[in-house]
């Protein structure tokens, strides 16, 4: 979907007006009748009607203002002449938007804002600054006021690495203000000052100073060139957009991508999110709307290469001889070791065509099952979780369902940093009056900040998670809040699981010692949750990345039962998934044991549809798990691994562990953007393409297909869909696609769950969210409405078990981990791009109690050491953290979090336990660094 | 053998023993060990059943006695089948 970048997304001024309006009005606007629904502005009905009225502050994502007095309107049997933006309309409403009247009095407020405008303004003349358009509209010939003090001269807040604020273009419209709170939520921006003094500011400070958290909604919002995106006054205007989903989280935000130029020349100018973009309506966050430029990095590999040992230099090479050295090393490795010995991990940032073919690659070329996906270190909990309880292994609802909730129980996610589009909608309904529990070890942002403040903060200690959600469920059951008839009708193993949760040792005040959270604060939060009417649970990998992961998902799963809240908007259980496409590598077959669409490779009714289209015998037991993948490698049997688009080196745990299994390999073949952690164990390197330069889909959290739609051809010659089909045929099986759409067709005929889906289709819905059974299905946005997928909703008697990692003298902290807002996963991206300004580096955060015992100050380098590992970074004292506990992040490679992460997994699905490792912090002396990454990081810091 | 750098455990019995643990906590009436022998057989691969078998034929000091039982269960062909064809997406 190519559209001219010269129209701007439609804007009719005002939002449209919500649900609960069920009655239509009719206006007549300059003579031409209008049914809108009741409280519609007449600016919005006027737009409706094809008519244009001028206006400088509002915005249809934004609630009307009436500030800039421009779409003033004259209404019969109203006096004066109101603003058309706060004006609703009334049924026989007759407006006249164009009289002689209104055009004198929006002539002289245009001339008020031309009297301080720069007559040479670059905005205006590239076209990004409404404000001369505006002037021709409103018919300005002249100022007639003379020079006097204007805002010209004012200096420009430079310190946003991507946007800056001119004054001089400054109309105080507040259109940014109100972007950064209503849309935002943050509440960074104010007018400072009044009257002609009147001037935006990002609290007092400059914005890389503020708490801007660099979304761009202001940048969106502003209408003239006072905010404006410093790639488009370096580069100028764009030439032609392409409407794609981001490559970040697993929010999945719409873009358009304003480019200059034409295939190999194509450059971005810039990333606008999509108003119709069903999962961000028009909203972005800093890494989707601006750090894209990782795409065109220096350090963006851009030719096949090979070596013969991993100490040896990189030698660039042809396709045709880096995939003869793929196919022949692993047919050579099979001949020798058993066909066992090789196998594949699929990208969760990749399309979900290009993961198909992989798993396809996998199973029908290498001939076994040995493929896995990042999910193993994620979500896999989820997946296995939600299918027990629910028979599906995905959320339950839509983005859209929390406008629905009255209640939000927040697990073991931190939103506002890694899922931030989405935080923002969910703020907005905490601001509308919906209620908060978290439940964190830390007191994350979500806990309070503007505008939102939880209701009770559980901070759970790490590992017991599970006891803590057998007490909330143990206070509905015994205190009589559960809903008996939704169990009776939808669940099954009701009486066994309501006997066992109400066993003492589940009660608040029995698991207190255990969770270290009040007794009464549970009851409390328990309380408000079943009170509902709608209450929705959302979680994170503060869930899943514990040895009790599955479990905890299928307590949560118990709860939500308990209270009926699941089959209808507001409800849910609702995994905020990581990656962009890590659902739709699951869904696509990435696991060992299951086909695409989530079925077990023994069934011999799937694997025959498969065989029948393929041509081969499909394994019947399962694959390799990526953690068995490691331990086999170390044990000799498994010594050819593909690795497309993940880190694993960096981002798996017991980072020697990693290693060791990466060494003991024969031919490692990475296929990346960049020589990553896991290139420096590789054999061949397969340049990979970067998001704007794939033709495929990604699904999100919400089960949401999007398009991903190419902005430019890919820069390394071929597809990734295409190397890896060029890889099996070379191993004897032969497979092609004529386009990515085929391999949509595939996938579509041959799994249940996607049988309606098309590229076709895409293009004409915009998105769908699976399942999407048949071609008569828009998808399916919430689930298990009337009854769940497996039939009966299943409660399981989810026993707490502690985990194995104990805190010792020796190691008496626990060390969690998570994400930031600016940097992404293993940084890969994030830290080729100016996102490096805001988090140029992991630090540990740590109690000041913890740190005064260790004589640890702010700042302090410090070592952070568990059983498996050692590493050093900086300490920064924050409360945020309870005693006993430290934090850090992964995102850069010098610091290597997981270097001290251990063999710790979900029982269920050796989801690494990432979020509980016990540790000892103490004062070092130097950084250690592995190689010079950190210098490279200053590097692009810097430029 | 496969065994984690730094670890002297090796992984099938590790692994094993953390399921183990979990299901030990099955409600009363629960065939504990074909639960677990379902378990395996529906996500483990072959090669890793295999060296667990071989420990357990071996008499290996460490293993949980509930892996030994589930090994034997596995041996007899003692699982769930429904329950292997249930999606379980993880």
């Amino acid at each position: 979907m190519s559209v001219n970048p010269l129209a701007p997304q439609r804007d009719l001024g005002t939002p449209a007006v919500g649900d609960d309006s069920t009655s239509t009005v009719t206006v007549t606007v300059d003579g031409t009748a209008v049914a809108v629904p009741a409280g519609t502005s007449v600016l919005r009905a006027a737009g409706l009607a094809g008519i244009e009225i001028p206006r400088a502050c509002a915005t249809d994502s934004l609630a009307a203002f009436g500030s800039c007095r421009l779409c003033l309107v004259e209404v019969d049997g109203v006096k004066g002449t109101p603003a058309s933006c706060t004006t609703p309309c009334t049924d026989g409403m007759s407006v006249r938007t164009s009289t002689e009247q209104l055009r004198a009095l929006r002539r002289g407020v245009m001339e008020l804002y031309l009297s301080d405008h720069p007559t040479d303004c670059p905005g205006c003349a590239r076209g990004s600054c409404d404000v001369q358009r505006l002037a021709r509209e409103c018919d300005v010939a002249e100022v007639r006021y003379g020079l006097g003090h204007t805002h010209v001269d004012e200096p420009r807040d430079e310190s946003n690495p991507y946007f800056a604020y001119d004054p001089a273009a400054c109309i105080v419209c507040s259109r940014c203000v109100r972007a950064c709170g209503e849309i935002q939520g943050t509440f960074a921006l104010t007018v400072q000052g009044r009257g002609f003094d009147s001037r935006i500011t990002a609290g007092g400070t400059d914005f890389l100073g503020s708490e801007c958290v660099s979304c761009g909604a202001c940048v969106q919002a502003c209408p003239t060139s006072a905010l404006e995106e410093k790639s488009v006054v370096e580069l100028g205007m764009p030439t032609r957009a392409v409407v794609t989903t981001c490559a970040y989280c697993g929010v999945g935000c719409s873009f358009r991508a304003e480019v200059q130029g034409e295939g190999t020349d194509t450059r971005v100018v810039r990333m606008v999110p999509w108003k119709d973009g069903k999962a961000n309506e028009g909203h972005s966050c800093v890494k989707g709307r601006f750090a894209y430029g990782y795409a065109a990095h220096r350090d963006r590999q851009l030719q096949p290469m090979m070596r013969a040992g991993i100490d040896d230099p990189w030698r660039v090479v042809s396709w045709d001889e880096a995939i003869a050295r793929v196919a022949d090393g692993f047919r050579d490795i099979q001949r020798r070791h058993g066909v066992g010995a090789i196998g594949g991990i699929s990208s969760s940032r990749c399309t979900n065509e290009e993961v198909y073919v992989v798993q396809k690659m996998v199973r029908a070329a290498f001939g076994n099952n040995n493929v896995d996906t990042c999910a193993r270190v994620c979500h896999s909990p989820t997946g296995y979780g939600l299918n027990q309880a629910f028979g599906t292994s995905a959320g339950t609802q839509d983005f859209e369902s929390v406008d629905h909730a009255d209640v939000l129980l927040v697990i073991g996610a931190n939103p506002t940093d890694a899922h931030p589009v989405f935080a923002s909608r969910m703020k907005r309904r905490l601001r509308q009056g919906a209620r908060l529990v978290v439940a964190d070890p830390r007191r994350i942002d979500l806990v309070r900040s503007a505008r939102v403040e939880a209701a009770y903060h559980l901070p759970v200690r790490p590992g017991t998670n599970v006891a803590l959600v057998n007490a909330l469920a143990h206070v509905v059951v015994t205190e009589g809040l559960h809903d008996q008839a939704f169990l009776d009708e939808r669940c099954e193993g009701v009486a066994a699981y309501l006997d066992f949760i109400a066993g003492q040792e589940h009660s608040p005040e029995a698991t207190e010692i255990v969770t270290g959270v009040p007794a009464a604060d549970v009851r409390a939060a328990a309380r408000l949750y079943a009170a509902g009417p709608s209450s929705a649970i959302y979680y994170g990998l503060g869930v899943t990345e514990h040895s009790q992961g599955s479990t905890m998902v299928m307590g949560m799963a118990n709860l939500a039962m308990l209270c009926g809240m699941l089959g209808r908007p507001g409800v849910g259980v609702n995994p905020l998934r990581g990656q962009n496409n890590v659902q739709g590598s699951c869904d696509m077959g990435s696991f060992p044991h299951e086909l695409p669409g989530y079925r077990h490779v023994s069934i011999p009714e799937v694997r025959a549809i498969y065989e029948g289209l393929w041509g081969v015998p499909i394994q019947a037991t399962p694959g390799l798990r990526i953690p068995n993948m490691f331990d086999e490698a170390i044990g000799g049997s498994f010594v050819g691994l593909y690795v497309q688009g993940e880190d694993i080196a960096q981002s798996d745990p017991n980072t020697q562990h990693v290693h060791a299994a990466l060494r003991a390999m024969e031919l490692v073949v990475v296929q990346d953007l960049f020589l990553n952690e896991t290139a420096r164990f590789a054999h061949v390197f397969l340049p990979g393409t970067s998001f704007l330069e794939k033709d495929g889909t990604f699904t999100n959290a919400e089960r949401r297909l999007g398009r991903v739609r190419p902005v430019m051809p890919s820069a390394v010659g071929k597809d990734e869909w295409q190397v890896v089909c060029e890889i099996a045929t070379a191993m004897g099986y032969p497979m092609s696609y004529a386009a990515p759409a085929d391999i949509m067709a595939e996938i579509a005929a041959t799994t249940p769950t996607f049988a309606g889906v098309s590229h076709e289709r895409l293009e004409r819905e915009g998105s769908m969210q699976w399942p999407v059974p048949d071609t008569t299905s828009t998808g399916t946005p919430v689930m298990h409405v009337g009854g769940f997928v497996r039939g009966k909703g299943k409660l399981s008697q989810t026993v707490y078990v502690p985990t194995t990692e104990r805190t010792t003298r020796r190691f008496p902290l626990i060390l969690t981990t998570g994400r930031i807002l600016s940097q992404y996963n293993v940084g890969a991206q994030t830290r080729r791009t100016p996102n490096s300004t805001w988090h140029p580096a992991d630090v540990l955060e740590i109690h000041p109690s913890d740190a005064e015992l260790r004589g640890i100050h702010d700042g302090d380098l410090v070592e952070l050491a568990s059983r498996v590992g050692s590493t050093t970074l900086r300490a920064v004292l924050s409360e945020r953290m309870p005693p006993g506990v430290v934090y850090t992040t992964f995102h850069h490679p010098v610091t290597g979090a997981n270097v001290v992460t251990t063999e710790n997994s979900d029982w269920a699905t050796n989801c690494p336990e990432y979020k509980v490792t016990a540790v000892q912090v103490t004062v070092a002396t130097a950084l250690e660094t592995t190689r010079g990454v950190e210098a490279d990081a200053a590097a692009v810091v810097a430029r | 053998m496969s065994r984690w750098a730094g670890h002297d455990e090796p992984a099938v019995i590790r692994l094993s023993a953390d399921v183990a643990r979990q299901l030990a906590h099955l409600p009363e009436g629960s065939d504990r060990s074909a639960e677990l022998a379902t378990h395996l057989t529906k996500f483990w691969e072959r090669r890793m059943i295999r060296e667990l078998v071989a420990r357990v034929r071996a008499g290996e000091a460490g293993i949980d006695p509930l892996v030994v039982a589930a090994v034997h269960d596995v041996l007899a062909g003692q699982v769930d089948a429904e329950e292997l064809r249930e999606p379980s997406g993880g």
